[in-house]
């Protein structure tokens, strides 16, 4: 059987053991709910350990564990996704992923330094909701035909279409650019705007993607996360990362999230 | 309907007797210049979006409400907002076209007859125009399903819409079911019904001496535009 999950792969952690990162085909429509759990073996076919918890629908899963093995043991990992309608396993990845050893530990290092720089420095502190793109489908507010999102309000998705509309917050320390303010005509023909539009720095542990939130600790607005790249990188894993925040309207769904 | 009558006060001014103008009052009695035509197109939408009963199943019940703290949709003119950072839901604007005026007898100055034994000359101008409801969302189904509630409406009502503000014609010409617009802290979805409207201006002059000397112009219902005047 082919596998729905389109990504599993292993970003390094400065610390703790590792996070798991995995992503499901948006074609996958078996009904919620979808539990995952990350498995471990000494040999790339077993026998299998389950690591992690059963995990709720999430995407991201950090491994407390800094698991040690001798100098020629190699572990390998797995995904196994339950629905209601069967089981799927992820294809096997070593546990420096797409990395060697040598640079697993660079990249490692490189998070510190840049961890150490925005907790020191001019970082701050905040928390990152990570938007649904794939999951179970909303059943209150999708057209049963076309599948458009006929609710941005609704209590369920969120506007987002799936049933579970974010999962997080996770935390992580970040340096912002300073805002800027410009009052301008809007395009679509409403009337004047002044959009607040930032830039935020953060290591690549967890990568953002565009419409994910971000809100400050101590502070009470809530940012879309726009475009993002990844400004450092290594064989495809990304180190440190770039973003357009944009600041969300007061009563956007934005602030439901989480609460 | 905006079309309720409501009181108003004419001063005695010597010129034209109380019982001439009583009784014009009503929106549809007033020429139709962009402003008016904003406030009768604003004020149809916002009435229907007022009761979630004229909804159909399906549609999201975004209910409108004057009070801006309790509407859950906006609807406005366009060019309105002047919110620096507005508080989005989905919403409506009403956006006008350009004007087209023409006469109804070729004569540029819109004299269409008279009376030359009581000094009087009428006049008639005819006005083309479409108004554009654009219905603007954070998800496409959103904007599209929101059109399509107006759509039925101003479809199923044109007529009683033309009767009741005296349009010459009004009916449902466009859809354009979706667009992409400008994203402000997210994308955002258009939707957009077009409606042309025809309607007709008349007034009289009455010249009430050789040296033209203007007293009043008198609209076609009895709406005063001007009053004493010279025209030299």
């Amino acid at each position: 059987m082919t596998t729905p999950i389109k990504r599993f792969t292993v970003i390094p952690d400065y610390t703790a053991g590792a996070n798991f990162v995995w992503g499901v085909s948006g074609s996958l429509a078996d009904p919620a709910p979808w539990t995952f759990q990350v498995e471990l073996a000494e040999g790339p076919d077993g026998p299998w350990t389950a690591i992690s918890p059963v995990l709720a629908f999430t995407s991201v899963w950090k491994d407390p564990v800094v698991r040690r093995a001798g100098k020629d043991q190699v572990f390998f990992y797995r995904l196994i996704l339950t629905t209601p309608v069967t089981q799927y396993r992820s294809p096997t990845i070593t546990p420096y992923g797409e990395l060697n050893r040598r640079e697993y530990l660079l990249v490692k290092d490189i998070m510190r330094r840049e961890v150490l720089h925005g907790r020191t420095l001019m970082g701050i502190k905040a928390d990152l909701w990570l938007v649904s793109t794939w999951g179970p489908k909303c059943t209150v507010c999708l057209d049963p035909i076309t599948n458009m999102i006929t609710n941005t309000d609704c209590p369920v998705c969120r506007g987002t279409g799936h049933a579970v509309p974010y999962n997080g917050p996770y935390t992580l320390w970040l340096t912002t650019t300073p805002s800027k303010h410009v009052t301008e005509m809007a395009q679509d023909g409403t009337g004047i705007r002044q959009p607040i539009t930032q830039e935020i720095r953060t290591i690549g542990a967890l990568m953002a993607k565009k419409n994910d939130i971000i809100a400050a600790h101590g502070d009470t607005r809530r940012y879309y996360v726009d475009d993002v790249e990844s400004i450092v990188e290594l064989r495809t894993i990304p180190v440190v990362q770039k973003a357009t925040i944009r600041e969300a309207p007061l009563t956007d769904v934005a602030y439901m999230v989480g609460r | 309907m905006s079309n309720t009558p409501h009181p108003v006060t004419v001063p005695p001014n010597g010129l034209m007797a109380t019982p001439d103008v009583a009784g014009f009052d009503l929106l549809r009695q007033v020429r139709k210049t962009p402003t008016v035509l904003y406030g009768i197109f604003t004020e149809l939408v916002q009435q229907f979006y007022m009761n979630a009963d004229n909804l159909a199943i399906g549609v999201p019940q975004k209910v409108f409400s004057p009070d801006k703290d309790k509407t859950k949709i906006w609807i406005d003119t366009e060019l309105r907002w002047n919110d620096e950072h507005p508080e989005f839901k989905p919403a409506i604007y009403i956006k006008l076209s350009p004007i087209t005026y023409s006469s109804l007898t070729g004569r540029t100055d819109a004299v269409a007859g008279g009376q030359l034994s009581t000094g009087e000359e009428d006049f008639s101008r005819s006005g083309t125009g479409t108004v554009s409801f654009v219905h603007l969302a954070g998800s496409s189904g959103e904007a599209c399903m929101l059109g399509d509630a107006t759509l039925d409406y101003l479809d199923a009502f044109g007529k009683v819409i033309r009767n009741d503000f005296c349009f010459t014609s009004f009916s449902l010409t466009g859809r354009t079911p979706l667009q992409e617009l400008p994203k402000e802290s997210k994308e955002r979805y258009g939707s957009v019904v077009d409606c042309t409207f025809v309607f007709q201006d008349r007034w009289t002059i009455k010249l009430e001496s050789q040296r033209l000397k203007l007293k009043s112009i008198v609209m076609r219902a009895g709406h005063r535009i001007l009053e004493r005047g010279i025209i030299q």
